[in-house]
């Protein structure tokens, strides 16, 4: 029986190319984009998971509700007191990401982007496996280093890099004393050269170590086994008071949060990296779920649509002693081979798409038949997607009663209804997609154009050794490259344009009693005189800084406060209570130390509207303007002169390279650092646009099938009308009115729909393109959806007009 | 074999409502050749397909060997068919997929029947009805003639008790309508019991009792060579 059910599957594929490539094509986009996204869900969803005791691991992060900053690192000092004070912690450990700095190995001087400076224990925290020296003992000096497995290789080649010198940020010589394997690429982490927390004091003071602002420590702890890390979180409210003061939990809190659930779920400042999405990997399930259910709707429109030609067969092998379930069962089997074919090629399709789709998404996406996992699971697939297309067709084309279909009375009527949803569904849900890829394209377009209150275009950007005397080697490299024809100027700035400015101090109007409750936290920024010039920021009132309020003296206990001037922003004006120009005058006190003792006392002089300083998905915070201090101040923005720009890089490299000549060149085009913040984004967009084609085309193809059946259907109808007088056009627009009216229902289903979701994915920014952006799209999904239609209809239709009446009506 | 009491068809659509069987008795014995002619219409048709359970009655009773089958399911139906009854339609009803041999072979596959019988019985049936060098065409490569030699093969393979012929040589010229009528004439000196429809008194000369039907009624019932018995069976 198995066999016979087989031939006759086999036939009815072969003997209906037409069909059965509808089929397999849709169903096998339909499977590829499932088993890609499967892939993608499944690396997401595995990030830090391998980590020995991972489920124990988790990362303290800290608050600060003032100017809404929600830090994924905290300061260093917290990490030895929570030790201290919580037996239960069983382990804790800190790494702090330095960013890029300069490793020089024989004269060779490279940035490096990989570099942390970790506690000791860390190895042995994440149990990371040595392939040489040993992880109790490699970071017991403070000038020792440990190198990753590829960063021993990118630095050494084939030479053993054991006991070799790294010289760090030109600073000190660095020992290599361990090798350690490479983290894989699925953690929210990223190092491959550590060396010992212990040369802080060493490189940043002797302070640091002790210091509860310096919010630069990722810090993870292992609770024991089934301890609810609720409790030590409970805690933590106590441990601020205890060391911040009673009033402290107003303005600062400490947090918890799983290891394995950062990469997914946390999107706080200052992480890592851009983590990933748990909506990002909802949305994408659901966008390859739907494009498989338009295949399979295909699947079910197409044999329903058919069903006219398997009537007879039906009634035939119910006369010869068929029952309905054995009928069920033949149907279901044609469905699962159908299927099954359709997944052949959708693994070819997998697997010539996987590469650069990994690519793309800049992850490692492996996927192999070998392994009896992923067999399995295709094979359950093939079975369940199989079985889900052809359950309908099956239990309808199984009802036929033989007496009926023998006489040629079989009449798919009854499922041309449900045809009409399941079509009406597949348009709404391209056209959704369609909808969506607009509005995050018009969301990019607007974050590209929008007025951002400053001109950010001509500029590149470039960080100064954090180690080098601000102005001994600022002010000579400023001057000696405005002296080129094609350098407008050049200013710095603690933060550039683009950066999530994550720094702030504690404010309060002058002459007012420091109590808690009128002191604010508020973003700060410190600035080059000439900045608001250089990016060319207007006034609202007042003016910008004079080169001569640039250095002053810090406040010591000699001479605990000191006048100095700043510029606010709007918003900060506004906090204070002011208007624009009401602030012009005014003085703030912007505190130095904890006490309350030290502080300087700064004179609006200036200010100015409120600039999208990073992002557009950050609200732009109050900020206050003021000059820089021997910590901050280290970025350099260089305004170009319009035209080519080569001429002026190439004189700032050269400037850059004779002036510093341990740190590599390692300049950024301000617009690309801005684009780079949209980048998550952007992919999204792309991968809404790849996925919302895929469900145009299988469903187009879909209603290429269904308008071949339909026109077949009516052939002698289309023969009589054009006996009577209908013309070409009448005869195209009779078969292309039916499936119009359907693909209009599906775009007054589709717009509010598209409209809800795509408001909540605007959620994510503070400042979305307003809905006058992208209204047009909803006319113009309408409007491709349409198009698509009815050129697949019209070449059916037009076919069939155009053909002889007498064809035909010979046809009956 | 079969007896009908009273047994009515009703067809409605939804302002129409049309009486294609009319309160029929009849009743049929094992080893009959019946033909059951009338004017196109009359319910020939109709009364066949209940006769071989691919129809249900809306009224009367259906007993076949015995056992009413007038309130059996679907699945019950399928069943009683596949041992007992096969069909020959007007239109071959092939299914064009399969071979010669694969249709002929498919009640034997609904009978669960061990794959080498199956294809001896095959190979004996369409030997029988000459169609054996033919087995592995497709039914389209066939004539007319040869089609309903292999609906007829189909028909027998199972050995039924009862053959239903639904205009079986409507189709063919009168030389294959000829042969068709013998292979018929054949299986019912076998024992086998045969119902055909027909609008060719030649064709139901053939059979041993003749059913006349107008307007879902029995009009008459001749037995073929004797005195028609003329009364109508219901007023």
């Amino acid at each position: 029986m198995l066999s016979n059910y087989l031939k006759i599957a086999l036939r009815n594929i072969t003997g209906n190319p037409l069909f059965s490539a509808i089929n397999i094509v849709g169903l096998s986009i339909g499977l590829a984009c499932c088993i890609i996204i499967t892939l993608f869900v499944q690396y997401e969803t595995s990030y830090d998971k391998h980590w020995q005791n991972a489920d124990r691991i988790h990362r303290v992060t800290r608050d600060f509700f003032g100017n809404n900053l929600r830090l994924a690192s905290i300061a260093p000092a917290i990490a030895p007191l929570l030790q201290q004070d919580y037996p239960e912690i069983e382990d804790i450990t800190r790494i702090m990401g330095v960013g890029s700095i300069a490793l020089t190995i024989d004269e060779n001087t490279i940035n490096d982007e990989t570099f942390v400076i970790a506690d000791p224990n860390v190895f042995e925290f994440f149990d990371l496996t040595f392939v040489s020296g040993d992880p109790d003992t490699a970071l017991a000096a403070p000038t020792n280093i440990v190198l990753s497995e590829r960063a021993a290789e990118r630095y050494f080649g084939s030479s053993d890099p054991m006991g070799q010198t790294i010289n760090v940020a030109g600073r000190a010589d660095f020992t290599v004393t361990g090798i350690f394997e490479d983290l894989p690429d699925n953690t929210h982490m990223k190092f491959e050269i550590v060396t010992s927390i212990n040369v802080i004091p060493m490189l940043m003071g002797p302070d640091e170590l002790e210091s509860w602002s310096s919010n630069n420590y990722y810090t993870y702890l292992r609770l024991p086994e089934s301890y609810n890390p609720a409790d030590l979180e409970a805690k933590f409210e106590d441990f601020i008071i205890k060391y911040r003061g009673e009033d402290a939990p107003n303005r600062t809190g400490l947090n918890m949060q799983a290891l394995t659930d950062i990469h997914l779920t946390s999107n706080r400042d200052q992480e890592w990296r851009t983590n990933g999405s748990i909506s990002v990997v909802y949305t994408f399930s659901a966008v390859a779920f739907v494009v498989l259910l338009i295949a399979c709707i295909n699947f079910m429109n197409l044999t329903t649509a058919r069903s006219t030609q398997r009537a007879k067969e039906v009634g035939i092998r119910k006369v010869v002693g068929a029952d309905r379930r054995q009928l069920v069962a033949q149907f279901l089997g044609e469905s699962v081979l159908l299927t099954a074919f359709a997944m052949l090629l959708a693994v070819a399709l997998v697997e010539l798409a996987l590469p650069s789709f990994g690519a793309f998404l800049e992850k490692s996406l492996t996927f192999s038949l070998a392994d009896p996992m992923t067999f399995a699971t295709l094979l359950a697939g093939t079975i369940i997607v199989g079985l889900f297309a052809g359950s309908y067709p099956a239990f309808y084309l199984s009802h036929f009663r033989p007496a009926s279909v023998l006489k040629g009375m079989a009449s798919s009527s009854g499922s041309i209804a449900l045809r009409q949803v399941l079509v009406v569904f597949q348009f709404a849900t391209s056209i959704t997609l369609l909808i969506a890829t607009g509005v995050v394209m018009a969301q990019m377009h607007y974050a590209r154009t929008v007025d951002l209150g400053f001109d950010k275009s001509r500029n590149i950007v470039h960080s100064l050794p954090f180690f080098a005397d601000l102005w001994g080697l600022y002010t000579p490299l400023k001057a000696e490259l405005e002296t080129h024809p094609d350098i407008e100027s050049v200013v710095f700035s603690s933060r550039v344009p683009s950066q999530q400015n994550l720094d702030g101090g504690v404010y309060i109007q002058a002459g007012r009693q420091a109590v808690m409750k009128d002191m604010m936290g508020i973003s700060d920024i410190a600035v080059d005189y000439q900045w608001f010039d250089h990016y060319d920021v207007e006034f609202l009132a007042g003016r910008a800084f004079r080169e001569n309020e640039m250095r002053i003296e810090m406040p010591t206990e000699e001479q605990p406060v000191v006048n100095a001037v700043a510029i606010l922003n709007e918003s900060a004006a506004r906090r204070f209570g002011w208007t624009p120009e009401e602030a012009i005058g005014q003085v703030i006190r912007d505190f130095k130390d904890r006490e309350l003792t030290m502080s300087i006392d700064r004179e609006i002089v200036g200010v100015i509207p409120d600039i999208h300083f990073s992002s557009l998905h950050d609200e732009m915070k109050a900020t206050v303007y003021a000059e820089p201090n021997p910590n901050r101040g280290r970025r350099i923005s260089i305004k170009l002169a319009p035209g080519d720009h080569s001429a002026a890089i190439a004189f700032f490299e050269e400037v850059w390279t004779r002036m510093v000549p341990n740190i590599p060149v390692n300049w950024q085009f301000l617009d690309d650092r801005f684009d780079a913040r949209y980048r998550a984004e952007a992919k999204q967009a792309q991968m809404f646009a790849a996925f919302s084609a895929f469900a145009i085309f299988v469903a187009t193809l879909g209603l290429f099938g269904l308008a071949s059946f339909t026109t077949e259907r009516r052939t002698k109808e289309i023969g009589i009308r054009k006996v009577m007088g209908a013309s070409a056009p009448d005869i195209i627009l009779l078969l292309t009115s039916d499936f119009t009216k359907l693909v209009l229902v599906a775009n007054v289903i589709a717009w509010p729909v598209a409209y809800y979701f795509m408001n909540q994915w605007l959620m994510r920014f503070a400042y979305k393109a307003p809905f006058a952006d992208w209204a047009w799209l909803f006319v113009a999904s309408a409007v491709v959806a349409l198009a698509a239609a009815w050129l697949t209809i019209a070449l059916q239709a037009g076919r069939a007009a155009t053909a002889r009446p007498v064809m035909a009506l010979r046809y009956e | 074999m079969i007896e009908l009491h009273d047994l009515s068809k009703v067809y409605r659509t939804s302002d129409v409502e049309t009486t294609a069987l009319n309160r029929i008795n009849l009743e049929i014995s094992e080893g009959e050749f019946i033909a059951i002619m009338g004017p196109s219409g009359c319910g020939k048709s109709t009364l066949l397909n209940i006769l071989g359970m691919l129809d249900t009655p809306n009224s009367g009773s259906y007993n076949f060997l015995g056992q009413g089958v007038e309130n059996c399911s679907e699945r019950e139906l399928a069943i009683v068919r596949k041992q007992n009854i096969g069909f020959i339609f007007q239109s071959f009803n092939l299914i064009d997929e399969l071979t010669v041999a694969e249709n002929v072979e498919l009640p034997l596959l609904y009978q669960k029947m061990p794959a080498k019988d199956r294809a001896e019985r095959v190979q004996q049936v369409l030997e029988r009805v000459n169609i054996a060098h033919r087995a592995d065409h497709r039914p389209q490569q066939l004539s007319g003639g040869q089609q309903q030699r292999v609906a007829v093969a189909r028909a027998v393979v199972t050995n039924p008790n009862l053959i239903l012929a639904d205009e079986p040589t409507g189709n063919l010229d009168t030389t294959n309508g000829e042969e068709v009528l013998n292979l018929l004439g054949q299986l019912n000196s076998d024992g086998t019991t045969i119902v055909m429809v027909t609008h060719d008194q030649g064709h139901a000369d053939h059979a041993s009792r003749v059913v006349h039907m107008l307007d879902g009624r029995v009009l008459s019932e001749n037995v073929v060579g004797i005195q028609p018995v003329s009364e109508v069976r219901h007023a």
